[in-house]
């Protein structure tokens, strides 16, 4: 079943609003990742890594001064060492701790670092001269450095964790971001795909098929109108020449005795004459249909004048014509035009019958396709009780100059079809082999509104 | 028969102009044909026409230029339109033809429409032309 317009359109604008939701959803997701990385980068800075290189590099150099203090007793020596180290300690009283590491490890480092001066202290002060004193002194000084090297190298290896700490994060946070972005992507793509799927079907194809549709009828109406001009020269070149023959033949049987064989020719003559007038006549019928003259109908007197048209003639084939119909239907249509489609509708039936049955003129309404739209119809039926129609001849109903009969122009039901075609109705059968056949026309039905109108138009132009 | 009634016959067929020659002439009338509707006009100032069998796909001038000027100079005159066109009808009732004839002509038909618009009172002939009297039972149509 198809879905009405305003489900259709619900359905878009939950679409729409769903796609605005992932939208909003993952550009939140992505502020908070990138949030949580930037507290991460300024948690851990780069510069951090300088402290326990700076401060290695400087123990060692205070260690070589010291030493030197101590080997070489120059005054100069101990100044730029208590310099250096006064330097030292500043330096790192400037550092601002960025880590909960760094503000528990500074002060200790500052601490160890005065304990290393005193330490220093102790050793410039106690120094001797000796080979062997020096080795002693030197033992010393690397063994006060070493809590403060070490302390160093605690740091930087904390740094490091921290860093790889860092790097895995982000990693992980890329990893998420990445998976959110395809996530929505993939979504984006199906919302996408099935939004195209739906304004496709759903206006772009429609679209298309009244496009064909119409463009097929345009071509139709072309070809109708060329083969209506061509149908019209034809008509207009044999009528001529037939006017001259009918002349002749009429002045001949004129001519020739009662009793003489010349009038028995003369006669058949003028049959095949008339033969070839039909034949033309159904051809401009159907080629170039009179403009029908319409008029508010009832459906119901058609059906009665038809009837009461065939009745003699159907009775004489022991045919009973009947009328079906509960109620009468109101139609716009030219009344000569439609009875002539009817008349040829009965008598085709009646020629499937051949002998004995029954026809019946239905009238019922109907919501039904016309004319490519869905409207309220009436729906006028001959229904007969003949042989029906053969596969291999429905196939080939309506096409010109087709025919079973042997005194046919094959051109009934082709104009049969374009008058009701041009009624904007349609020309309907269903048939069964040994049951019989139904033709329906169907014609829009005139709603109560429009026949008040017309009642109103009436009056005011009387 | 029909003594001393002159019938204009235009017509450009040949075939179609002799034949029905011959059928007008079986029936003892006077013919005249003329080719085109210059022709019959010419043959319409050169003496007195009784009725008038106009075709309307003629060369040089055609039928109802022909009509037109024949009504102008003579409107009493019977003017019988036969013609191989079809959809002419609207148009017949219009100009306020005596007879609007399809080919190929009911022959009988024709004859008889002569005689009855030979014989027709002035009255309704005029009140055929000013509109009021519009269909003829001799405005056939083959469709």
């Amino acid at each position: 079943m198809k879905l009405s317009l305003r489900s259709r359109l619900a359905a878009m604008v939950l679409a729409i609003l769903l796609l605005a939701a992932l939208i909003v959803g993952s550009s939140a997701i992505t502020w908070r990742q990138v949030q949580s990385l930037r507290r991460h980068f300024s948690g851990v800075r780069i510069e951090s890594f300088r402290i326990a290189d700076y401060l290695q590099a400087n123990v060692l150099d205070l260690n070589a001064t010291l030493l030197q203090f101590v080997i070489g007793h120059d005054q100069k020596d101990w100044q730029k060492f208590s310099l250096n180290a006064e330097t030292l300690d500043r330096w790192l009283g400037q550092q601002d701790p960025g880590t909960p590491r760094e503000r528990e490890d500074l002060p200790r480092i500052r601490s160890t670092l005065s304990a290393y001066r005193s330490e220093a202290g102790a050793i410039a002060a106690g120094s001797g001269t000796g080979q062997a004193d020096v080795l002693a002194v030197l033992t010393k000084i690397e063994r006060a450095s070493k809590q403060l090297l070490s302390l160093g190298y605690d740091l930087a290896s904390a740094h490091r964790t921290a860093a790889a700490e860092l790097v895995d994060t982000s990693q992980k946070s890329l990893t998420l971001l990445q998976q959110v972005i395809f996530t929505a992507l993939v979504l984006l793509m199906i919302l996408g795909a099935w939004a195209i799927t739906i304004i496709y079907r759903e206006m772009i194809a429609p679209m298309r098929l009244k496009l064909v549709e119409s463009r097929l009828t345009i071509e139709r109406q072309e070809k109708l109108a060329s083969l209506g001009v061509l149908a019209a020269g034809v008509a207009h070149e044999i009528r001529n020449p037939l006017t001259a023959i009918k002349a002749r033949v009429f002045t001949l049987k004129k001519a020739v005795g009662e009793q003489s064989t010349a009038l028995k020719d003369a006669s058949v003559i003028e049959r095949e004459i008339g033969r070839l007038e039909r034949i033309v006549r159904d051809v401009l019928l159907f080629a170039r249909p009179a403009e029908p003259k319409r008029q508010l109908i009832s459906a119901m007197v058609l059906l009665r004048e038809v009837a009461e048209l065939m009745h003699g003639q159907l009775e004489k084939s022991s045919i009973t014509l009947s009328i079906a119909a509960s109620v009468d239907a109101t139609i716009r249509g030219d009344p000569d035009q439609l009875k002539q489609v009817l008349l040829n509708l009965v008598r085709n039936a009646a020629e499937s019958i051949g002998e004995r049955g029954q026809i019946t003129l239905c009238l019922r309404t109907e919501h039904t396709s016309l004319d490519g739209r869905l409207l309220d119809a009436a729906i006028l039926d001959v229904v007969d009780t003949g042989k029906g129609i053969p596969h291999e001849v429905q196939k080939r109903l309506f096409d010109p100059f087709y025919t079973t009969k042997a005194a046919g122009t094959g051109l009934g039901l082709p104009i049969a079809a374009r008058i009701v075609e041009q009624h904007k109705g349609a020309l309907r059968y269903k048939t069964e082999m040994g049951r019989g056949t139904t033709f329906g026309i169907a014609l829009p039905l005139v709603a109560f509104n429009e026949k008040l109108n017309d009642l109103r138009g009436n009056s005011q132009t009387s | 028969m029909a003594k001393d009634v002159k019938i204009l016959l235009a017509d450009d067929d040949e075939e179609v102009q002799a034949a029905l020659n011959d059928v007008l002439r079986s029936e003892g009338y006077e013919v005249i044909t003329a080719r085109n509707g210059r022709e019959a006009i010419a043959h319409f100032y050169k003496g007195h026409i009784d009725i008038a069998l106009l075709d309307l796909n003629m060369p040089v001038k055609g039928g109802w230029d022909t009509f037109e000027r024949l009504t102008t100079i003579h409107p009493l005159l019977p003017i019988i339109v036969i013609t191989a066109r079809p959809d002419q009808y609207p148009l017949a009732v219009a100009a306020g033809v005596g007879a609007l004839m399809e080919k190929p002509l009911d022959l009988p038909l024709l004859l008889q429409a002569i005689k009855d618009l030979l014989s027709e009172p002035i009255e309704n002939r005029l009140s055929r032309l000013t509109g009021k009297r519009p269909i003829t039972r001799y405005l056939q149509t083959q469709v």
